[in-house]
């Protein structure tokens, strides 16, 4: 059997299009990875800010104490806190009698009101000005008369310039149009007029601008004060997240073990420890699968593609045309169908995705025992050679057996929150 | 909007209506000005000229040369009615300058028949 030029060319066409969809939906899948990576990315610094209350929960001198012993760090130290919170009121409340005392804000409302008067009194003045001097800038040559002078001994256009009759039949047309209105019976006196106008307008409009910063002024005062009071009524709440906030940057560059190893001895703190340790260990798993297997498989399919519109290119030479081409040789230059190979291995890369994605079962990792956090997701049911540190580690020889009875962590928070 | 022919034409008539012999492209060479001057009565020493890109006459006089021709107008040697931007008017405007224009030649030759050297000057500007 044998195959004309425009049968094959017909083959790899078709070849092509499948292999531009599995491209295309292997892209969809690396987007999809990429936005995981970045959800996880929240989730850790939700995970963090829920170890940070775990640790206080309240603003209390015993646990404030065994704190900061437990996590070496004295800032946290029920003296160094109260401290910091008188240190906060005290500046707070010297800042509001500073504020009551400014006499802008003792008369803020007369102010305000003198604010009010004096811009309608100012705009009802800058409303004829406005108008006259726009009809004047936005006639056709006024600004450009004003600027060459016309009328004035400074104007330079001489009587053998064409632009000497324009100005002149222009200035004019201008008087015309606004002399009747204004009183003034040539070009110079409009021009002095307007200047006039516009002087008093930028005057006005100064003013304005000054009354509008005052009214500015009194508003950041009133704002200040607002959270000045803000800060003295919340004074716990604001020293409690501001120790919350010590806690997390101080733990946040510490290592895996020494974060375990701290909390070894406190159940909730060590559950926390290992949602952390856990959602990046997620986001690096994503990463990996991103990497080693989504970009691996699309490199693959365009070098397939890139192959594919080669021989496209080369079978459309007229040497070609009408050729007979073997059942073999057209095998060799179309290639197999290779749609379900790729569907499965797409597929398992999905599979692998939501597996990474989906867990929430931190408590189950043991930092004790000889197990990969990999082997907690998976249960050992998925390959994870893609992940440097299961490759380096090599095939599992026992079954993953739980720490705990499993327990899903958002099901734990769910049933914390009702 | 008018072409450069089209200004040169009308100048042409505006200025033959008014009594001019008007020859078209002549070259001029007086007294360090050189140029190929659009419409030119030698006998009145009157005419015009184009300051357009579109005939290149942008680059024909040095600004030198151009100080020059001005200075020589100024003095009432010669009249020469310069159109920098002829897309700027229409056929009536421009025949109404041209107008202006040699009527103010009209009153400057006038005057300095009467008084060599003590001519009046327009001053449009100051109208």
């Amino acid at each position: 059997m044998t195959m004309r030029t425009q049968q094959v060319l017909h083959q790899i066409e078709t070849r092509m299009q499948q292999a531009s969809l599995e491209i295309e939906q292997l892209h969809r899948l690396q987007r999809s990875i990429g936005a995981d990576v970045a959800r996880q990315d929240h989730e850790l610094d939700d995970a963090w800010g829920h170890l940070a209350e775990v640790l206080v929960p309240i603003l209390d001198v015993a646990s404030l104490d065994a704190l900061a012993t437990r996590l070496r760090l004295p800032a946290v130290a029920a003296q160094a806190v109260i401290a910091r919170r008188q240190a906060t009121l005290s500046q707070a409340t010297t800042r509001r009698v500073e504020l009551l005392a400014d006499p802008r804000l003792r008369d803020a409302e007369a102010i305000e009101n003198e604010v009010q008067i004096r811009l309608a009194e100012l705009d009802e003045a800058m409303g004829p000005l406005r108008t006259s001097t726009s009809a004047m800038e936005s006639t056709p040559y006024f600004m450009e008369l004003l600027a060459h002078r016309y009328g004035t001994d400074e104007y330079t256009m001489r009587f053998w310039q064409l632009g000497f009759y324009t100005h002149w039949k222009n200035a004019d047309l201008i008087v015309a149009a606004f002399g009747p209105r204004s009183g003034a019976v040539d070009f110079k006196s409009l021009a002095a007029r307007y200047v006039n106008e516009k002087t008093a307008l930028d005057e006005l409009q100064r003013g304005r601008s000054a009354l509008l910063a005052r009214r500015q002024q009194l508003n950041l005062l009133q704002r200040e004060l607002a959270e000045v009071d803000a800060s003295i009524n919340d004074v716990d709440s604001v020293t409690l997240q501001a120790v919350r906030t010590r806690v997390v940057d101080h733990l946040r560059p510490l290592d895996e073990a020494t974060l375990v190893a701290m909390f070894a001895s406190h159940d909730e703190g060590l559950l926390a420890c290992k949602r952390i340790i856990g959602i990046g260990k997620k986001k690096a798993y994503l990463s990996s699968l991103e990497q080693e297997q989504v970009k691996a498989g699309l490199e693959e399919m365009q070098a397939t593609s890139a192959k594919l519109a080669r021989t496209r290119t080369k079978l459309t030479r007229s040497k070609y045309f009408n050729v007979p081409w073997p059942d073999a040789e057209v095998q060799r230059l179309v290639g197999p169908d290779r749609r379900e190979r790729w569907g499965k291995r797409r597929e398992r890369m999905g599979q692998t995705r939501t597996h990474i994605v989906e867990f929430h079962h931190y408590e189950r990792w043991n930092p004790a025992a000889d197990f990969l956090w990999w082997d907690v997701m998976s249960d050992g049911r998925l390959d994870g050679n893609f992940i440097p540190e299961v490759r380096a580690r090599g095939p599992v020889h026992q079954a993953f057996v739980p720490d705990v009875s499993p327990t899903d962590w958002r099901d734990d928070r769910s049933f914390d929150a009702s | 909007m008018l072409s450069e022919a089209q200004g040169c034409a009308i100048l042409a008539d505006v200025f033959q209506a008014r009594g001019y012999t008007i020859a078209r492209d002549v070259d001029f060479d007086e007294d360090g000005i050189s140029f190929n001057i659009d419409g030119w009565d030698a006998a009145a020493r009157v005419g015009f000229e184009f300051r357009t890109s579109e005939a290149g006459d942008k680059d024909d006089l040095t600004v030198d040369e151009w100080a020059l021709l001005a200075a020589a107008i100024e003095r009432g040697e010669l009249y020469v009615f310069v159109i920098d931007d002829v897309t700027v008017v229409d056929e009536a405007d421009l025949r109404l300058y041209a107008d202006r224009f040699l009527a103010e030649v009209a009153v400057r030759q006038a005057a300095t028949r009467a008084r060599k050297g003590s001519g009046r000057h327009a001053t449009r500007g100051t109208r």
